[in-house]
């Protein structure tokens, strides 16, 4: 399949294809296809070997992990313009995490096995890939740092003020 | 291009004495936060005030905090404070039941800059009880909707449970003429929406930067997240406005307990543009 087939204008238009060249936007399309999933689809599972990424097109995707005793938490949500999946950088890796649509979804699915092989042969196009992960990677670190901080915690001396009210 | 927030009426002699008011309406919103609805106990007009304005309010016997209106500016005959119980103060507010009486003394401060903001997108990013202070900026644009270009809100919340005003925000949410947005940090089974910090909605909304007069309120970390955020995305500092706090006593700028470097923040603030405030912004010692 090439680019123009698989990539439409609206899908180059999302920042994950900025900067570019026509070459390599043929080599990543090469290694992609299209893809649906119906609401409650597990789209990647924990502990899976990871081969794949997805660049999402539509809908809303919950990514979580399993927590003994508290069931599937979910840790973040993502929409149109994300990318789920970054383990399939470094070889023989599995998932971290779970991901499941609650919505709805569409996406690109990218072989990043093969990708692997070719930003081998394509520096110019691995160090392209490889600096947008980067980017993906640490605005995901920024983000869950944020949620870390637990910001809108409530102070020591708070609780529920319907006990007072009872009292 | 936007210079300056709305300014603050003047504090007169009257603004030091506090007016009886008697609780019309407590309304819980979560486990830990509440609305009161005041009206005065002589009957007539509230106290007038601008969208962004606080009141203080006495927790007999504890003392009195500084509290923002949290409802519409158009309602004369009543005042609404919505109040996370988290100390002495808050905690007395919360005991109050209808019919008893409450004393208030304000309105002070700065506004938001809703006259300002006229003929451009308006951006309200809000994080916990922040959402309470710009709510009155909300009813304002929507009440006068073809002064404005477009209407977003972002809101984060703690946990859904901990999200406020749940039905007006399902009504908001199902508006054609703004966007409501909310997200959670930390998710529970019944929860369908966003999961993450506010700050990653503002990485994924459409913007026109030079456009956006955005309206900041949160704790001061998500502040600073959400600035930096609004930068990355082009928005100019001189169009952002943050709501900031600080412990207050007199409200009027006479007693320093709020100063923040050069700022007495009842009276230069609590919203500020942001270059206004840059220099001390974020600053650990102060
Ligand atoms: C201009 C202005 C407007 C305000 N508007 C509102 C409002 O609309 N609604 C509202 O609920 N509060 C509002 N506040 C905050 C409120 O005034 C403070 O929470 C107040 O200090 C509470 O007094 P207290 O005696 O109950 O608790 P304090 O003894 O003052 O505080 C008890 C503990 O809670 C912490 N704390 C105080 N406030 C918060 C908070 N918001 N979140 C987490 N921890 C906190 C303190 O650091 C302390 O550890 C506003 C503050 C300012 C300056
Ligand atoms: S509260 Fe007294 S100067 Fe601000």
């Amino acid at each position: 399949m090439n680019s123009d087939q698989t990539l439409t204008p609206q899908m180059l238009a999302l920042p994950f294809f900025a900067g570019y060249g026509r070459e390599d936007l043929q080599i990543l399309s090469k290694h992609c296809r299209p893809v649906n999933w119906p609401t409650e689809f597990e789209v990647i599972r924990e502990g899976q070997v990871a081969t794949e990424f997805f660049l999402i097109l539509d809908g809303r995707i919950q990514v979580q992990t399993s927590v003994p005793g508290r069931g599937d938490v979910t840790l973040q949500t993502l929409v149109r313009g994300d990318i789920l999946g970054w383990s399939w950088l470094t070889p023989n890796a599995s998932y971290s995490f779970s991901a499941r649509t609650i919505l709805p979804a569409s996406a690109l699915s990218f072989d990043g096995t093969a990708l692997l092989r070719e930003c081998e042969q394509h520096p110019r196009l691995g160090y392209l890939l490889m600096r947008r992960f980067a980017l993906v990677m640490s605005d995901r670190l920024r983000h869950t740092r944020l949620q870390v901080l637990d910001l809108y915690a409530p102070p020591r001396t708070s609780g529920s003020f319907q006990a007072l009210r009872k009292r | 291009m936007i210079a300056l927030a709305g300014t603050a009426p003047d504090a007169t002699d009257s603004a030091l004495v506090p007016s009886p008011y008697v609780v019309k309406r407590f309304v819980c919103e979560t486990d830990d936060t509440f609305t009161l609805t005041l009206a005065p106990s002589a009957g007539g007009d509230a106290l007038r005030f601008a969208p962004g304005q606080f009141n203080m309010l006495y927790g007999f016997p504890a003392g009195d905090v500084p509290i923002s209106v949290s409802g519409p500016t158009w309602r004369k005959d009543v005042l609404i404070h919505t109040i996370r119980a988290v100390g002495p103060v808050t905690k007395t507010l919360a005991q109050l039941q209808r019919g008893d009486s409450v004393l208030v003394r304000g309105p002070f401060g700065v506004p938001w800059p809703i006259a300002n903001a006229e003929g451009q997108d308006v951006l309200l990013v809000a994080g916990g009880i922040g959402l309470a202070p710009l709510r009155p900026v909300l009813y304002h644009v929507l009440k006068h909707r073809r002064r404005y270009r477009s209407l977003t809100v972002l809101y984060g919340a703690r946990t859904p449970s901990d999200i406020l005003f749940r039905q007006e925000i399902a009504k908001w949410q199902a508006r054609s003429d703004l966007r409501f947005e909310v997200t959670v940090d930390r998710s529970d089974a019944s929860w369908h929406g966003h999961v993450g910090v506010v700050t990653q909605l503002l990485d994924r909304i459409e913007l026109s930067p030079l456009q956006t007069c955005a309206m900041v309120c949160g704790p001061e970390v998500m502040m600073h997240f959400t600035r930096l955020a609004l930068s990355k995305r082009g928005v100019p500092s001189s169009q952002m406005y943050l709501s900031m706090e600080r412990n207050m006593k007199c409200g009027v700028g006479s007693c320093g307990h709020c100063q923040l470097g050069p700022f007495f923040i009842c009276k230069d603030g609590p919203v500020f543009e942001y270059p206004r405030i840059a220099s001390v912004f974020s600053v650990k010692e102060l």
